[in-house]
């Protein structure tokens, strides 16, 4: 039908299908600032102004729009940034940006009917567009700031506010009540500074996001930004079951279909097994997945795809497929599926180095340090404590979408949201039958990992279609099957066993795992050593022991999320220790830090875990830690939480609320660096005519500011304002080799490698200074302010010395790459405090405060940094309170939409304040240590733990949802 | 193959009428339910008959005696009533928490009312005020009984309900996973004059349920889901029964 609209002020006359909603329309229409998020208009990407008001336009459709008025954030795009979007720039208020364009109409609505909004309003703006990045905090100051500059006014520059520190770096200390630490928004990263780091020119600035301006404009970034000519699009057909085998395919009605141009599966496509974790060559076995199998092992398993002209087309296509299923019996608790009477999930006789196929254990872990046995037995107390931890989603905004395309040379091209593409077309390659020189990878801007991108997710069945159609293929997963056939984290069942001396030393420590990887190995022996490694480093002890069984039940597929492993073993752990102290009438503070590891102690079991794990008979020396700053950590996060008012019986139990009880918590957390001898990233600079320099890299920025922080490092090597770094990541054709973003990896190892890139072009900009200058020693010359400079204070710029070397004499390219892995795994340290207030008549818990005070090193970009503990604590919130996978009998996911899959929305998010603690480590890039993971470890525990302050019941089941907390507090019966 | 056959804005409540009497109709005001419910099943065939310009937006107030009764156009949208100064607190309150941002800008009175979900805040603050609706052609009925009826048909073109005088008291509790969850029991309690309240409740029946005396809770049948037990639900339809006629009473 014809409809009439004005787009941008602009009137429009254009045919629209009847089908088609607002949100398709304008993309046709090249506003590829409105994103998919979902077909329900939940996630608010979507969301542009219609006649002046702020609506999702996924779940209406273009027809409806007959006769209105449409603004996207493509209206506001001048080369000069409106104020608004410059206020979202200024305060790192986007990671990925995948949702900043509808984030920027809403202030501009807003703005415009209340020019002096309250917080409470504009997080009520905010609350119909959902992020899983920021935790909402830098947005809102982004529209504070916004509405500041449209009044007129003027803003303080945004940046870190400097404290000075509470400890002496080693030490604890008594906080004072009356302290009440900085008077500063919440969105202002608190960092102590340490006197061991020297002040920099660029690293440690809160400089802007390289790629912000391409962000806040909502300019092309993202893999559906992109469209090849003559592209198709793909459905998967997926398996209603849980379990069954395929008995028969029958394709014959859907293939005749107009507009189908391919339909594969097992019967028409190549049996190659593979395992799907994006992980280093070669991949754990087992290897037990094939593009199309002749079994379904979950609701939601690849049954069948379909490559037709249309959404539309290719979905009818899919009804028209008959499939003839025998259905199984089907198992999805991890306990259960070890029984001998479970089904049997993986029968086929092609799967190899399955540990006991007949008892659904993909892998057996073990490794032990001392004799634990013997250490419980010697020790004056043992304590045991089992925990159940649950399957949550990664939930990135931007569905996991994949192109792929055969270029003029006919090689294999895909444009995919990942997080490994090297990894992808190594994995990808043997599965279409080419060799790795045949693909290339290509990953835009991605809007949202978290993990779930950590893996070949959908690159096979997009590379299949366009093979067998020599037509650009597409395939965007939808909402639902994010849920049931993406990734997700492991549950697990944890069972921590710990010999205590009378003094409150530990003397032996045994963690029994048991962890659900679903149908597929994929992650389920790396998940579950990092949780071994997690759940076993943090405190000292002479002896332990992991015992660990992986698992296959039929639930959907768990993966790689953020954390890997760390957040199910800290909250067992934390909250086993935390029960322990109080068993022995400890102060669990003074009772953990007795006992956790501090500067120069060893990590005595981690080489014995891991994908490298060596013998005790082959190692030589164990890793230490080498920085270490919690005291501070606490110190601050202790004022900032008022940690005094826990034992305050009146604040705990208020009297004039007599169903109300209050507690605070606190978790001890410490995380890892990348994988030592295994994540490697590499990096080549080249510097242009202008002084300028290219820099390509590997590594994938999925949001968190990798790029720009790369950048910062680059820029303080060779003297010159992070604008003069280009950035450029990642095309498996044109960048160096990086294992990926995965790991809390990129700014150490990466960082590191574009440290060493940089150092060598630097090398070779003092050598050719030198020269112009008459200087005898090159290594004299400092580069600083875009010139080098000699002792004597005679200097020449970058650009000259570019224009020499291109155009003059000695003629070369200055240019120079360098890789990175690293022997060591320096750990990060975090304090984690829990404010909650709950309602003993109900179980309802509210949070109203998390504090993290994390020592991550040197936080290369304070800003970028802060976000990533924000929004990595907004995650763990979930985990810890709401989020959850539900199954009807049958194992069919039951809330597989957003909304029934509860995640935090702006207007109810507690309130966040995040401290970076310098600490200076000497191994990681001027200073740095990891900071993406470490948030998601202590909230679970922090908030548990201020459950039992408030009313003494322990709880070892997550997430704190009404009913099983109102259910422990009646078996307490408090 | 495609799921909309065909797409109608009439222009008369009597055109909507005709259209929607023919098969596969399906009427929508803002349509972000039935949208993606449609755009889901292919094979639906439905043909959308799409209220927006058949005049039934719009709030007033009429005056009759010393009672003034308040009257809301089914194609209001859930965000006009916000910032309408007619419209009560409590309505508005629930209005801003039934819908996020993005959906209560698009989402109508009319499509709330005729989902009928067990749900809805909104509209159980609706029947905590005695609204009644208006079906088109019929007389007004009692909103209470347009939940109960088990096929309810016809285009509804507006809810009215009296204005709450100065001695009313109204009050609303909830217990969710978190603040602004979709409940899973709330309570709605509204008091005309002191001494006197119902309370209605939403997450414990198909529909949301008025209850006018503590015995009534005796007679909940909840159905259960993996927010809340049958029992759970119970038991808050009790506590929060109770902490609404404490408040109203108090």
């Amino acid at each position: 039908m014809k409809i009439s609209f004005s787009l941008n002020e602009q009137q429009i006359e254009t045919e629209v299908e009847l089908h088609e909603t607002l949100l398709q329309l304008l993309r046709k229409r090249g506003m590829i600032s409105v994103r998919y998020g979902s077909d329900s208009g939940e996630t608010g990407a979507g969301a542009v102004l219609i006649d002046g008001k702020l609506t999702s336009t996924d779940c209406m459709l273009a027809a409806q729009i007959d006769g209105h008025d449409v603004i996207t954030v493509e209206w506001f795009n001048k080369p000069e940034l409106h104020p608004i979007q410059a206020a979202f720039v200024a305060t790192g208020a986007m990671q990925s940006g995948y949702s900043t364009p509808a984030m920027i109409l809403g202030t501009w609505e807003l703005l415009n009917r209340n020019p002096n909004p309250t917080e409470h309003e504009v997080r009520d703006m905010l609350s119909g567009i959902l992020d899983r990045e920021t935790a909402y905090v830098k947005p809102v100051e982004a529209v504070m700031r916004a509405a500041a500059l449209m009044r007129g006014e003027t803003n303080e520059p945004f940046g870190p506010v400097y404290l000075p520190p509470l400890t002496d770096g080693k030490n604890p200390v008594d906080v004072s009540p009356n302290d009440h630490g900085p008077d500063a928004s919440p969105a202002v990263p608190r960092v102590v500074p340490s006197k061991d780091v020297p002040d920099m020119a660029v690293v440690g600035k809160p400089e802007v996001k390289v790629d912000a301006v391409r962000l806040v404009k909502g300019n092309p970034a993202f893999t559906d930004d992109f469209e090849e000519r003559g592209q198709l699009i793909a459905k998967v057909l997926r398996s209603p079951h849980a379990h069954a085998n395929i008995i028969d395919i029958d394709d014959t009605k859907a293939v005749a279909l107009p507009g189908v141009h391919a339909v594969i599966h097992y019967k028409n496509t190549p049996r190659v097994k593979y395992a799907s974790g994006g992980q280093s060559w070669p991949n754990p076995h087992p290897h037990d997945q094939v593009s199309f199998d002749n079994k379904v092992r979950h609701v939601g398993d690849r049954v069948a795809a379909v490559a037709a002209e249309t959404k539309e087309i290719a979905q009818a296509a899919l009804d028209l497929i008959k499939v003839e299923y025998e259905i199984l019996p089907h198992v999805l608790d991890e306990i259960e599926t070890m029984e001998p009477d479970s089904p049997v999930i993986h029968d086929e006789a092609d799967t190899e180095e399955i540990y006991d196929a007949d008892r659904n254990i993909v892998l057996r872990i073990e490794a032990e340090r001392g004799d634990v046995e013997k250490g419980a037995i010697e020790a004056d107390h043992v304590f045991e404590d089992t925990f159940k931890v649950h399957q949550v989603q990664q939930v990135p905004i931007e569905p996991h979408i994949s192109v792929a395309w055969l270029d003029s040379d006919e090689r294999l091209v895909v444009r995919t949201a990942t997080q490994v593409p090297f990894h992808v077309r190594r994995m990808l390659a043997p599965l279409i039958g080419r060799d790795i020189k045949d693909v290339r990878v290509i990953k835009p801007r991605i809007g949202g990992g978290f993990g779930a991108k950590q893996e070949m997710l959908i690159e096979d069945i997009v590379a299949h279609l366009a093979i067998a159609t020599r037509r650009p293929v597409k395939l965007e997963l939808d909402r639902s099957e994010e849920f049931i056939a993406s990734r997700s984290r492991h549950p697990q069942t944890l069972t921590f066993t710990t010999g205590v001396e009378d003094s409150g030393k530990l003397v032996s420590q045994k963690l029994r795992l048991i962890g659900n990887t679903g149908p597929y190995g994929t992650h389920g022996q790396t998940v579950q050593t990092v949780a071994g490694l997690r759940g076993l480093t943090s405190y000292n002890a002479e002896n332990k022991k992991f015992d660990c069984d992986v698992v296959y039940t039929n639930t959907p597929v768990a993966g790689a999320y953020r954390g890997y492993g760390a957040p199910q073993a800290e909250f067992a752990l934390e909250a086993h220790m935390e029960d322990i102290a109080h068993s022995l009438g400890k102060d669990p503070i003074e009772f953990k830090r007795q006992n956790w590891v501090k500067v120069g102690d060893e990590l005595n079991i981690a080489p014995h875990l891991g994908e490298r794990a060596v013998d005790p008979e082959d190692i030589d020396e164990y890793p230490k830690i080498t920085s270490n700053g919690i005291e501070e950590c606490i110190a601050q996060g202790k004022r900032s939480i008022k940690w005094h008012r826990k034992d305050d019986p009146e604040w705990v139990s208020p009297k004039d609320q007599p169903n109300i009880r209050r507690g605070l918590g606190f978790a001890f957390c410490m995380h890892g660096t990348a994988i030592p001898f295994l994540d490697m990233g590499g990096c080549s600079i080249k510097i242009n005519d202008d002084g300028s320099f290219n820099m390509l890299v590997g590594a994938t920025d999925l949001g968190t500011g990798a790029d720009t922080v790369l950048g910062q490092i680059a820029a303080e090597v060779l003297g010159v304002p992070l604008s003069d770094i280009q950035v450029y990541s990642s095309d498996t054709d044109v960048t160096p080799f990086d294992t990926g973003a995965y790991a809390s990896s990129t700014t150490y190892i990466s960082g590191t490698a574009a440290k060493l890139a940089a150092e060598k072009v630097r090398e070779r900009i003092k050598e050719r200074a030198a020269k112009m200058l008459n200087i005898k020693e090159p290594c004299s010359i400092e580069l600083r302010d875009r010139k080098a400079i000699a002792p004597d204070g005679s200097s020449v710029s970058i650009e000259d010395i570019a224009m020499e070397a291109f155009h003059l004499e000695d003629h070369e390219q200055i240019m120079g790459t360098a890789s990175y892995v690293s022997p060591e795994c320096p750990a990060p340290f975090a304090a984690q405090f829990a404010e909650i207030e709950m309602d003993i008549d109900t179980g309802q818990v509210t949070i109203i405060k998390l504090v993290m005070a994390v020592d991550c090193g040197v936080a290369i970009n304070p800003v970028t940094a802060s976000g990533q503990v924000e929004g990595g604590m907004l995650q763990a919130l979930g985990y810890a309170h709401c989020e959850e996978y539900a199954f009807d009998e049958t194992g069919k996911m039951i809330n597989d939409s957003l909304g029934p899959y509860k995640i935090y929305r702006a207007d109810e998010m507690p309130d966040f304040e995040v401290f970076l603690v310098q600490t200076m480590e000497d191994s990681g890039p001027f200073g740095a240590k990891a900071v993406a993971e470490i948030p998601k470890d202590g909230v679970a525990p922090a908030i548990r733990n201020a459950i039992i302050n408030a009313t003494g019941v322990a709880i070892n089941e997550i997430p704190f949802t009404p009913e099983r907390v109102w259910q422990k507090i009646r078996e307490s019966e408090i | 193959m495609p799921s909309v056959l065909a797409y109608h804005r009439p222009q008369s409540l009597d055109e909507a009428q005709k259209l929607a009497s023919e098969k596969n109709a399906v009427l929508i005001g803002g349509g972000t339910l039935v949208i993606p419910q449609v755009l889901a099943n292919p094979s639906s065939e439905t043909e959308i008959i799409d209220l927006q310009s058949v005049g039934l937006a719009g709030i007033t107030s009429e005056s009759e005696g010393s009672e003034t009764s308040i009257k809301i156009g089914a194609m209001s949208r859930l965000s006009d009533l916000i910032n309408n100064d007619k419209i009560p607190h409590l309505l508005q309150e629930l209005c801003s928490k039934e819908l996020p941002s993005t959906l209560r800008t698009q989402a109508t009175i009319g499509g709330t009312i005729a989902e009928r979900s067990s749900e809805s805040i909104l509209l159980s603050g609706f029947l905590a005020l005695n609204a009644e609706i208006q079906i088109h052609e019929k007389n007004w009925i009692p909103l209470s009984e347009y939940l109960q009826s088990s096929s309810p048909t016809g285009i509804i073109t507006a809810i009215k309900f009296s204005s709450p005088s100065d001695d009313s008291n109204s009050c609303f509790h909830t217990v969710g996973r978190t603040p602004m969850d979709v409940p899973i029991v709330s309570a709605v309690g509204y008091s005309e004059s002191k001494g006197k309240f119902q309370v209605s409740l939403t997450g414990v029946a198909e529909v949301p349920t008025l209850i006018t005396a503590a015995d009534e809770l005796a007679n909940l049948n909840p159905q259960g889901d993996f927010r809340g037990s049958s029992d759970y639900r119970k038991h808050l339809a009790s506590v929060l029964y109770k902490r609404v006629s404490e408040e109203l009473q108090a």
